[in-house]
C-alpha cells in the first residue's frame, strides 16, 4: 500500500505520533541531563523542542485536507531558512547530548571498577556482613590471609577468633607489642616479612554494619621500628650520662678549687723563699725575721685547713643544723644517735630543719628534744619543743606544707601534735630510706 | 660591724674567703656553714648583716634558691652569691631571687672586698657580663635564652617530645633550635655539644 493514498486523517496521526516521539526522545534526553547537570542552555532547549513539537503538530492538523502535500507541508507552508535552523539546531543538540550522555556513563564508578582498585591495593581488605560473610575482599586478602591461618577465608568473624584464640600457619608467629593495640595483631611470617591484622566496625547510613578486615605487610615499619627502639636506647643512655656527668661537675668543681686554693699556698710559699734564704744568710732584720715568721705561720694554719676534713658528710650536715641552732639561741637535745641510714637522707634533715626553723620562728623556743622510735618497718622521729603553742587549730603552712606533701609522695607522713607541747612527728618508712 | 655569714661546700673556700673578709675591720665573720639550706637558720635571732651565698652548697642545696627565701623572709639581710662557675642564668636567678651582689670566684678581676664593699655603699654590684667560654667554634655569649634553655632542658635528659611541651613549642622548633646550636658550635653529635656545655660549667642542673 502506497503511504500517499492513506487517507488525511492517517498520515497526519503518524506524523502526529512521529512528532510526539521525536520530540519526547528529545525532552527525555535533556530531563536526563538536567537531573545532573541543570543550566540555562538546557532549559532555553527544552522549551524550543517543546515549541517545535507543538508547531508541527499543528501544521498538520491545519493542512489536513492537503492529501498530496502531506509530507511537504512543512517546506510549504514554514520558511525553509527557519525549517533549516531548527532542524540543524535539533541535530547539533542531539550529537552534543548524546556525546555528553557517553562521557558520563564511562565516568561512572560500576563494581567492575571498585573490584579492580581494591584488588590493586598493597594491602589485603575484606569488607564483610555483621554475621562475617564476605561482601567484597581483594586478592591480596586471600593471599595473606592463607599465609597466616593457612586457609582461605571464608568468613571475617571465624578468621578473627581464630587469630585470637588459635595458633597460626607452621613457622608463623604472633609478636606481642609492648603497648597492644585493640583489634590489631601482628605476626612475623617464617621469611620474615611481618603481617599486621586489623578489623573494624563500621556502620554505614541506608546499609547497616559492616566489618572491615585489613592485613597489612608492615615489615618495613616494623625494622624502622626497631631501628628506632635501638636509637632510643643509645639516647637513653646518653642522657642518662649527661644527667651523671651534671651531677660530677658539681664535684670536679669543688675539686677543682681546692686545687686553686693549693696553687695559691703554692705560690706564697714561691715568694717566701728567696726572703727565707736571706734571713739564713743572717741579711735580715729582727722586722724582718718576724714577718717571715708571721707569713710561715699563715702558710702553715692553710695547710692546716687545706688537710682538715672536707664539709659535706650526713651526719656532719645534721650537727651544723644543730650547731646553728644552738648559735641561735635554741638547744637541741637528743636521746640517743639517729641511724645513718635516717641522717643520710636529705629528707628527714630538712624535716628536722623545717621543725627547728618553726620552732625558734613561730613558738619562740629555746628548747627542742629529738627523739626516734623504731615501730617494724618504719621510724618515727619525734621533735618536741618549749615554744609558745599556736593559739586554734594549727595548719601547716609554707616549707612545712611543701615537705609534708614531698614526704607523702615518698610513703612518709608528717603531724603536728599541740596537746601539752608543740610536737612534729615524722613518720619514715624504712623502705623509703637508703641502706635499710 | 656588718656582721656576715660565709656559706660554702668547701672548707678551703671558707678559709680563703674568711681570710679574705677579716682583712676588712668593719667585717666580722659570725658563721661559716656548708650547706645553703641552713642559711635561713642563721637570719632567725637577726645576727646577720650580710651573707656571702655560694650556690652549689652541701647538700646539694642551692645557694639562689636558699637566696630567695631568706629574701623573702628577711629583706634587710644583704646576699652576695659567689660561685667559680660560669653557668649562664645565675646571675639573672641570682637579681630575680633578690640579690645585692654577684661575685665570680675565678673569673674577672673583681675582688671580693671591692663587691662587698660596693654592695654595703651603694646597694648592688653586679658583673657586667658572665665569662665569655668557648663551647666547641662558638662562644658562650652567642647562644640565645632560647637556645641555653633547650640545652639546659636536653642536659636533663629530656626528648624532644618533652622539651617542646616544657617549653610550649612543637618538636620540630625544638629540632631546629638544636641543629642551629649544633651548626655554631660545630658539633655533629648532640649529647657531645651538651656534654661540652656540661663540662664547661655553662649549664648546672640538678641544685635543690
Amino acid at each position: 500500500m502506497n503511504f500517499m493514498e492513506l487517507p488525511t486523517y492517517c498520515i497526519t496521526l503518524i506524523m502526529g505520533i512521529g512528532s510526539f516521539i521525536f520530540g519526547g526522545m528529545f525532552f527525555l534526553l535533556m530531563l536526563q541531563v538536567m537531573e545532573r547537570r541543570i543550566n540555562w542552555r538546557h532549559v532555553v532547549t527544552a522549551v524550543l523542542i517543546l515549541i517545535y513539537s507543538a508547531a508541527f503538530i499543528f501544521l498538520r492538523f491545519i493542512v489536513a485536507n492537503r492529501k498530496d502535500a502531506a509530507l511537504m507541508l512543512t517546506y510549504d507552508v514554514v520558511p525553509w531558512p527557519m525549517y533549516v535552523i531548527l532542524e540543524a539546531f535539533m541535530a547539533g543538540y542531539t550529537i552534543i547530548a548524546l556525546n555528553n550522555e557517553i562521557r558520563f556513563e564511562y565516568k561512572q564508578f560500576r563494581k567492575s571498577n571498585v573490584r579492580e582498585a581494591i584488588d590493586n591495593l598493597p594491602n589485603g581488605l575484606c569488607f564483610s556482613d555483621q554475621y562475617g560473610q564476605p561482601v567484597l575482599m581483594n586478592y591480596n586478602m586471600v593471599e595473606y590471609a592463607q599465609k597466616i591461618c593457612g586457609y582461605r577465608l571464608k568468613n571475617a568473624d571465624t578468621f578473627w577468633r581464630d587469630l585470637l584464640e588459635k595458633e597460626p600457619a607452621a613457622g608463623v608467629r604472633r609478636l606481642k607489642t609492648k603497648k597492644p593495640m585493640p583489634n590489631q595483631l601482628t605476626f612475623v611470617l617464617p621469611d620474615g616479612s611481618v603481617l599486621q591484622v586489623g578489623r573494624k566496625q563500621l556502620f554505614i547510613p541506608h546499609l547497616g554494619p559492616y566489618i572491615q578486615t585489613t592485613i597489612s605487610d608492615v615489615t618495613m615499619l616494623h625494622e624502622l621500628y626497631h631501628q628506632a627502639e635501638e636509637n632510643n636506647e643509645k639516647l637513653r643512655v646518653q642522657r642518662r650520662e649527661i644527667r651523671e656527668l651534671t651531677d660530677r661537675m658539681i664535684r670536679t668543681n669543688h675539686e677543682e678549687e681546692v686545687l686553686a686554693h693549693k696553687i695559691r699556698i703554692h705560690n706564697e710559699m714561691g715568694q717566701m723563699i728567696l726572703p727565707t734564704r736571706q734571713m739564713l744568710l743572717g741579711h735580715a732584720t729582727l722586722t724582718e725575721y718576724k714577718s717571715i715568721g708571721k707569713q710561715w705561720k699563715q702558710i702553715a694554719e692553710k695547710f692546716g685547713e687545706i688537710a682538715g676534713q672536707e664539709a659535706g658528710n650526713a651526719r656532719e650536715l645534721l650537727q651544723e643544723i644543730f650547731d646553728i641552732a644552738e648559735q641561735i639561741g635554741c638547744e637541741v637535745h637528743m636521746k640517743e644517735d639517729l641511724p645513718a641510714s635516717l641522717v643520710s637522707d636529705a629528707w628527714i634533715r630538712q624535716a628536722i630543719r623545717e621543725g627547728i626553723i618553726n620552732a625558734v620562728r613561730h613558738g619562740m623556743a629555746t628548747q627542742i628534744w629529738l627523739s626516734m622510735e623504731t615501730n617494724g618497718d618504719a621510724y618515727t622521729l619525734h621533735l618536741m619543743n618549749d615554744g609558745v603553742l599556736p593559739k586554734g587549730e594549727f595548719e601547716m603552712r609554707g616549707g612545712l606544707k611543701n615537705l609534708s606533701e614531698a614526704l607523702r609522695a615518698k610513703g612518709g607522713t608528717i603531724q603536728i601534735h599541740t596537746t601539752d607541747k608543740f610536737e612534729l612527728v615524722i613518720h619514715v618508712p624504712k623502705n623509703m630510706l637508703k641502706g635499710e | 660591724m656588718i656582721r656576715v655569714l660565709i656559706v660554702d661546700d668547701s672548707k678551703q673556700s671558707q678559709f680563703f674567703i674568711k681570710s679574705m673578709l677579716e682583712r676588712e675591720e668593719e667585717l666580722k665573720i659570725i658563721g661559716t656553714i656548708s650547706s645553703a639550706a641552713n642559711a635561713e637558720m642563721y637570719c632567725l635571732r637577726g645576727q646577720v648583716d650580710l651573707i656571702l651565698m655560694d650556690i652549689c652548697t652541701a647538700d646539694n642545696a642551692s645557694g639562689l634558691t636558699a637566696a630567695a627565701k631568706i629574701k623573702k623572709n628577711y629583706p634587710r639581710v644583704k646576699i652576695i652569691m659567689a660561685t667559680s662557675m660560669p653557668e649562664h642564668s645565675f646571675i639573672k636567678r641570682a637579681q630575680a631571687a633578690g640579690c645585692e651582689g654577684f661575685w665570680y670566684k675565678e673569673y674577672g678581676d673583681t675582688d671580693l672586698l671591692d663587691v662587698v664593699s660596693v654592695v654595703l655603699d651603694e646597694g648592688i654590684c653586679y658583673p657586667l657580663e658572665t665569662p665569655e667560654i668557648q663551647v666547641g667554634c662558638a662562644k658562650s655569649t652567642e647562644f640565645s635564652e632560647r637556645e641555653y634553655e633547650v640545652v639546659r632542658l636536653l642536659a636533663d635528659g629530656l626528648s624532644r617530645q618533652e622539651i617542646g611541651d616544657r617549653l610550649n613549642i612543637s618538636p620540630r622548633t625544638v629540632r631546629f633550635y638544636i641543629e642551629e646550636l649544633k651548626s655554631k658550635t660545630g658539633y655533629d653529635d648532640t649529647m657531645k655539644m651538651v656534654s661540652d656545655f656540661v663540662e664547661q660549667k655553662l649549664i648546672i642542673n640538678n641544685l635543690n
